[in-house]
């Protein structure tokens, strides 16, 4: 065997080993590693037991205002999961003494965030149609909603309410929700 | 002025308690810098001086006049017909005021989720003093905006 026979041999079996490196553990690595990643940047699920403390909003004793309170309400990961977890919190059947501003069985279907802020939170049509009506219930219920995101959450500059996915006039024929609304103060005690 | 359909008049509390009229003034964000005029082409011809604003937005300019309009129906209410405790609400974005291009104002009467109050509210003479403390109103208001042309 030549000199120059013997390099292309070592040559061959320096590439032969390189390429069983990539196949056999750097592959598996890069694919080990491509999987995981968006677990790590997709929103997490609420850590089981986990809370924070958030301020919910009820009908003050007034019937007029609403009146803010400390909550404890699972924690989210994240702003969205975050803002799912106050709104449910919120929605939920009330305990004495507090009244919710909420109609009974409203449930949450989804919750968008806009890049400047802006949430979109989209219920069931049960917050329209088991409103009872009346220009200040429907204040108090729709403020409940957008102080409840806004106070809470300072990602949430604004807050449009949409109904069974759509963008609606009115809940119950008074308050504009043809644009997003901020936090109002006025109404709250 | 606007008085809504029957479908919400009167209210109904959440706490079951309150009473009285409320009175409501939009309340809507922005600022009348935003209704500087504009100089438009028309179809005569020339040019003209316009005021551009959205159509759901035209309440913007009268909001100051329309909380005087309040006041005084909160006055001329008072001795006359219940009003609740909070009586004038500018708390959001009223659909059936922000789109009036005048002075508006929405009055709901009481609530029928209070027992004495509804059998008030059903009752003729409430419903005639409470016509007239409205009609009271408007003629206050004109006088008002004949005192003062400037606001109209």
């Amino acid at each position: 065997m030549t000199r120059g026979r013997v390099g292309l041999a070592v040559l061959f079996v320096a590439i032969a080993a390189a390429l069983a490196w990539v196949l056999f553990a750097g592959v598996p690595r890069w694919a080990a590693r491509a999987t995981t990643r968006p677990a790590t940047t997709a929103s997490t699920p609420a850590a089981p037991g986990r809370r924070i403390k958030a301020r919910l909003f009820y009908v003050a004793e007034s019937g007029q205002k609403l009146a803010g309170t400390e909550r404890e309400v699972a924690y989210g990961e994240g702003t969205i999961e975050q803002a799912k977890e106050i709104v449910e919190a919120q929605i939920a059947p009330s305990v004495e003494p507090f009244v919710s501003a909420i109609p009974p069985g409203t449930t949450l279907r989804a919750i968008y965030l806009a890049p400047g802020g802006e949430a979109f939170v989209d219920f069931s049509g049960d917050i329209s149609r088991a409103h009872p009506g009346g220009t200040l219930n429907e204040l108090l219920t729709i403020y409940t909603i957008v102080d409840a995101l806004s106070a809470n959450l300072p990602a949430v500059t604004s807050v449009q309410i949409l109904v069974d996915g759509k963008e609606v006039d009115t809940l119950a024929g008074h308050v504009d929700l043809r644009r997003a609304l901020t936090r109002n103060l006025d109404i709250v005690e | 002025m606007y008085i809504p359909d029957t479908r919400n008049v009167p209210s109904a509390s959440l706490r079951g308690t309150p009473s009285g009229a409320s009175i409501y003034v939009a309340a809507l964000g922005g600022k009348k810098a935003s209704l500087a005029p504009e100089r438009l082409p028309t179809l005569a011809g020339g040019l003209r001086d316009i005021e551009l604003v959205e159509w759901d937005r035209a309440q913007l300019r009268y909001l100051d006049v329309s909380t005087r309009l309040a006041d005084l129906m909160r006055e001329q209410f008072q001795g006359h017909v219940p009003l609740d405790t909070q009586q004038v609400f500018t708390s959001g974005p009223l659909r059936v005021l922000e789109s009036a291009n005048m002075p508006a104002v929405l009055v709901e009467i009481g609530y029928l989720t209070n027992p004495d109050q509804e059998r008030q509210l059903t009752g003729q003479e409430f419903q005639n003093t409470f016509a007239q403390a409205i009609i009271d109103t408007i003629l206050r208001f004109r006088d008002y905006l004949d005192q003062n042309p400037e606001r109209r």
